[in-house]
């Protein structure tokens, strides 16, 4: 057996425990980003599982799991918008509370929170949803979100505003008293 | 007079150009009432937790994604593991050809001209037009394989793994023999053949991409043809 097939299995041992680790550690994050912009669990787990094969074949370009970790989320996120573009024609989103509670919102809530921010997401548009959360909870750039949904800068910002009046209102009961 | 879509542009457009936002700021800063505007619109946005804190993925969701990386992880393995043999096949292919090219050779010789040698260049001629027959099979075959694309995702994972293997051997085979021009074309080839085994199996895009590249396939397989008959003349 040749230098290179001693070493591949080594390789792809080291890949597969690292993938693992990942799996673990950090998939439900990329999971909750992905179901928050479909509202879907379907969609969301589809999403993962392409980022994560897309990941697999280029797994030699990875320089340690934090930048592996932040290329499958960045992925995912990607597939989730791909998929939520292709079904566009479809009717408009509407995100089941009782089937996602808990995974949408995120850890350490009361469930009454919880079931508020889901049920306020609930009440945007997609595009609304979109918007809202690629800038407040995954932090992209206004540009950033244009692009990649094909939209323009005024279209986003409208949407992001009209997506923030509705969580004011759907939340209203949970403002903080200034 | 500062409006709300004003204060919304402050908490949400990173676009606002830096003198505006401080111009807002500086309003803020000395207005109660829009200091208390501006937290009411900043409550539905804290109402979120932080990045940092997710729920684990459900186990059923965290099963199929292992399941689907063990299955790629296997394939990977099987296409590395056949790859060396491969090699060992087309190495011995070449000297048995290579090797009956020679004897052809000097059984056409005359007898009494046993000074002179075969010339150097029929041997690489047989071999490469042992290399462009094998390709030309390869190609038919993978073809066929298209044509007949089966419904099992392990069967396509599978086809398209021993494709890749035998693709990567034709490829190096073309490279070693110095026909840069073969090797190029096959690494193209090797890349759609990535491209479908990383995409989905219901994907439309995949059907697009298996059709282009049976389509290209044919296309090398008749730029092959004569080249390889021509070869198989010469020999």
């Amino acid at each position: 057996m040749n230098l290179f097939a001693r070493l591949l299995p080594s390789a792809a041992a080291t890949a597969a425990a690292r993938f693992e680790r990942l799996i673990s550690q950090r998939s439900g994050r990329w999971y909750q980003a992905c179901l928050r912009i479909t509202g879907d669990a379907n969609w969301a787990e589809d999403a993962v599982q392409d980022a994560l094969l897309k990941a697999w074949h280029g797994r030699e370009r990875f320089r340690g799991e934090s930048e592996l970790d932040t290329w499958v989320h960045r992925i995912a996120i990607n597939a989730a918008l791909d998929r939520m573009r292709r079904e566009r024609l479809r009717s408009p989103l509407a995100l089941a509370a009782e089937s996602v509670e808990g995974e949408l919102a995120g850890a350490g809530l009361a469930p009454a929170l919880a079931s508020d921010l889901n049920l306020a997401l609930a009440q945007l548009t997609d595009l609304e949803r979109v918007c809202f959360v690629l800038k407040h909870l995954e932090q992209w750039r206004l540009e950033e979100i244009a692009e990649q949904l094909d939209s323009s800068l005024g279209s986003v910002k409208q949407a992001l505003f009209r997506a923030l009046r509705k969580l004011r209102d759907a939340l209203q009961a949970w403002r903080s008293p200034t | 007079m500062i409006n709300d879509e004003q204060l919304l542009a402050l908490l949400l457009d990173d676009s606002l150009p830096a003198d505006q936002r401080r111009q807002l700021e500086q309003a803020i800063a000395a207005d109660p009432e829009l200091r208390r505007r501006l937290t009411a619109w900043q409550a539905p946005l804290r109402t979120w937790p932080a990045d940092d804190s997710f729920e684990p993925a459900p186990a059923a969701a965290q099963a199929r994604w292992r399941r689907a990386l063990a299955r790629e992880q296997r394939l990977t393995a099987s296409s590395d593991r056949r790859w060396p043999q491969g090699w060992l096949v087309a190495g011995l292919a070449t000297i048995v050809l290579a090797t009956f090219a020679l004897s052809l050779e000097r059984w056409r010789l005359p007898p009494t001209g046993a000074a002179q040698q075969p010339p150097p260049v029929a041997q690489d001629s047989a071999e490469t037009g042992a290399l462009q027959r094998g390709v030309a099979l390869y190609l038919a075959d993978t073809r066929a394989r298209l044509a007949q694309w089966p419904g099992s995702a392990d069967q396509q994972h599978d086809l398209l793994a021993q494709s890749l293997a035998q693709n990567r051997m034709h490829a190096a085979a073309a490279a070693a023999q110095g026909d840069q021009e073969l090797a190029r074309v096959l690494r193209a080839f090797e890349l759609t053949l990535e491209s479908l085994q990383a995409a989905r199996d219901n994907d439309p895009a995949a059907a697009a991409t298996r059709q282009r590249l049976s389509f290209e396939l044919g296309a090398m397989q008749t730029k092959l043809s004569p080249a390889a008959s021509k070869q198989t003349h010469t020999l």
